[in-house]
């Protein structure tokens, strides 16, 4: 199935790394680089009709709008719309309370710490299959 | 016997309208019959023989001495023992008035004491004598009145009671006057009734002097045992007042002990706040915060003013309603900061109202200053916290970017074959990271350098 990968992050350089290691593994996978919550958003609209498989690989300390007011803002999107939908946050913070505040919210389905390694990549693009 | 024992030691008469007797008793009946004079003199003498008193009986017309003897068999029941003892004697007039055939005072009065010496030596209390003078004759008369006056006269001192009983028809007006005014009472029965004849001079005899005085003299005895009693209470009471006094006294001498010795400061005040009593501590703390010398009669607004005045109003109108107020108060004077605890509560009246208020400041100057310092330090504590719990947000959200890009690139040159170009803008990317991260820790340093 094909996959959508949202980069939502302020560090280009952090997109670009994410984005290289997915297309060494799968160059098949469509990727967007968002710059903020409040960008990943609006890529995240315009998705709403792709049979694609969308994940979101989502950092929380961003300008604009962060990691937390994306989820927050999160419901005012149809999820149901989407064919298969994943959401991953990906942090530089080892913060406790950053990894229990992200739990608490149930489209979550994992945090990681930067970087992302080759596996942890493989592992989030072959979460439909162990899903 | 002395006159005292003679005075208070009465003797049963026998006669229930004569009650108790005196010794020394002289009295007189008029008799009208036989049974009349029987009826006086069988009881008469039945007492004495009772009493232990030596009986003598002299007898005349109507009652001869079997008659008499007779009667009293008859009355006393073991008459023959008091017989045997030769307790009781009974006589003719003639053998005892007119032994040498003639009256003569002098011998009768002597016989009488004569008789009496001997049954005292016998053992008895005293001597119990009657006389019938039926048979007295209006030549003897005269003799016999002075006769019974010298006995009457002496009779006082001496154990003896003497009946003289003498026949109403034989006397006339003159002649009862003449033998009442020689005896201390007399009575009469006629046709079974007692009557006392009065005799103005002679209303109280012996026996009712003697009763009066033992009266008076019980009631003495009772009224000085009550006085007594009531002494050693009076004494009981002293004592324990004077307990409850000294013991009061030590009270009160711990209590000022107390009051002056310890730390507080009391002030005693009165509904409108007049000062009534304080302690040398009170002195001190008005004298260093206000600068007035306390005395008694001050008013606390004498030296409490402004605003300090105001809220001190406002606290005391609560405390008069009752309630009990604590309450902080700091005074900075030119060269320290005063800090003191105040407590103002009421003093309950008996009649549950409030008579007045107790003011007690404590210096809590020391533990305010260590409080003080205490919070200040724990403040500094606090912001050195937040300081360090800044560097640890730091460390994991602007340190680790950098590094994570780092490692993230890292894993990209790692990954797959790269030309040159690609491997050389991955280390410029890696170069500036490095440089970012270089930058970032300098700062994180300098910020650990000034966290006071």
């Amino acid at each position: 199935m094909n996959k959508t990968v949202l980069i939502v992050d302020d560090d280009p350089i952090v997109r670009f790394i994410i984005q290289t290691m997915i297309h060494n593994l799968d160059s098949s996978v469509n990727c967007f680089q968002c710059d903020n919550g409040e960008e990943g958003l609006t890529v995240l609209e315009t998705l709403q009709s792709s049979t694609h498989t969308v994940v979101v690989l989502l950092d929380i300390n961003m300008p604009v709008l962060n990691g937390w007011g994306f989820l927050d803002s999160l419901p005012k999107i149809n999820l149901d719309s989407f064919n298969r939908f994943r959401l991953y946050i990906v942090t530089s913070s080892t913060d406790e309370s950053d990894k229990v505040k992200a739990h608490s919210y149930p489209v979550v389905k994992k945090l990681y710490h930067k970087p992302l390694s080759k596996q942890d990549i493989k592992e989030i693009l072959n979460s439909d299959e162990l899903s | 016997m002395s006159s005292h024992s003679i005075q208070t030691k009465l003797r049963d008469s026998g006669i229930e309208i004569l009650g108790d007797l005196a010794w020394g008793s002289h009295f007189c009946n008029f008799f009208e019959s036989t049974e009349d004079l029987l009826q006086i003199l069988v009881p008469y003498f039945k007492a004495g023989l009772i009493n232990n008193e030596f009986c003598l009986w002299i007898t005349s017309d109507p009652i001869t001495v079997e008659i008499a003897y007779e009667a009293l068999r008859n009355e006393i029941s073991n008459f023959d023992q008091y017989e045997k003892k030769e307790q009781i004697i009974i006589l003719p007039h003639v053998d005892w008035y007119l032994r040498d055939k003639k009256f003569m005072p002098d011998i009768v009065i002597n016989g009488w004491y004569q008789k009496l010496k001997e049954s005292l030596k016998k053992g008895f209390d005293g001597m119990r004598v009657s006389g019938n003078e039926a048979w007295l004759e209006r030549d003897v008369w005269k003799n016999f009145i002075d006769y019974e006056r010298t006995l009457n006269n002496s009779l006082k001192d001496h154990n003896m009671i003497v009946l003289c009983t003498y026949p109403l028809d034989k006397c006339d007006a003159h002649a009862v006057f003449d033998v009442s005014q020689v005896h201390e009472m007399a009575l009469t029965k006629r046709k079974g009734n007692w009557e006392f004849i009065e005799v103005p001079a002679i209303k109280l005899t012996k026996s009712q002097l003697a009763r009066h005085k033992k009266e008076l003299e019980d009631e003495v005895a009772k009224r000085t045992k009550e006085l007594t009693t009531m002494n050693k209470r009076l004494k009981k009471e002293i004592d324990q007042h004077k307990l409850t006094q000294d013991a009061l006294l030590k009270t009160e001498a711990k209590l000022l002990t107390v009051f002056e010795a310890t730390d507080t400061a009391y002030l005693l005040l009165e509904y409108d706040l007049t000062i009534l009593l304080f302690n040398h501590r009170a002195t001190d703390i008005i004298r260093k915060v206000f600068s007035w010398l306390l005395k008694t009669g001050d008013n606390v607004h004498d030296f409490l003013t402004g605003e300090r005045q105001v809220l001190f109003t406002d606290r005391v109108q609560r405390a008069l309603k009752g309630e009990q107020i604590n309450y902080e108060t700091n005074y900075v004077l030119k060269n320290e900061s005063l800090w003191y605890h105040v407590r103002l509560f009421p003093i309950p009246k008996d009649d549950k109202g409030i008579f007045g208020l107790v003011l007690a400041l404590t210096d809590i100057t020391e533990r305010k200053n260590f409080e003080i310092s205490r919070s200040n330090y724990v403040r500094q504590i606090e912001i050195q916290n937040e300081k360090l719990n800044n560097i640890a947000w730091t460390q994991s959200h602007i340190v680790r970017a950098p590094l994570a890009r780092m490692l993230g690139i890292m894993n990209v040159i790692e990954d797959g074959e790269k030309s040159l170009d690609e491997t050389l803008m991955w280390l410029k990317h890696l170069r500036n990271s490095a440089n970012e991260l270089d930058e970032i820790i300098k700062d994180m340093v300098d910020k650990a350098q000034h966290l006071k």
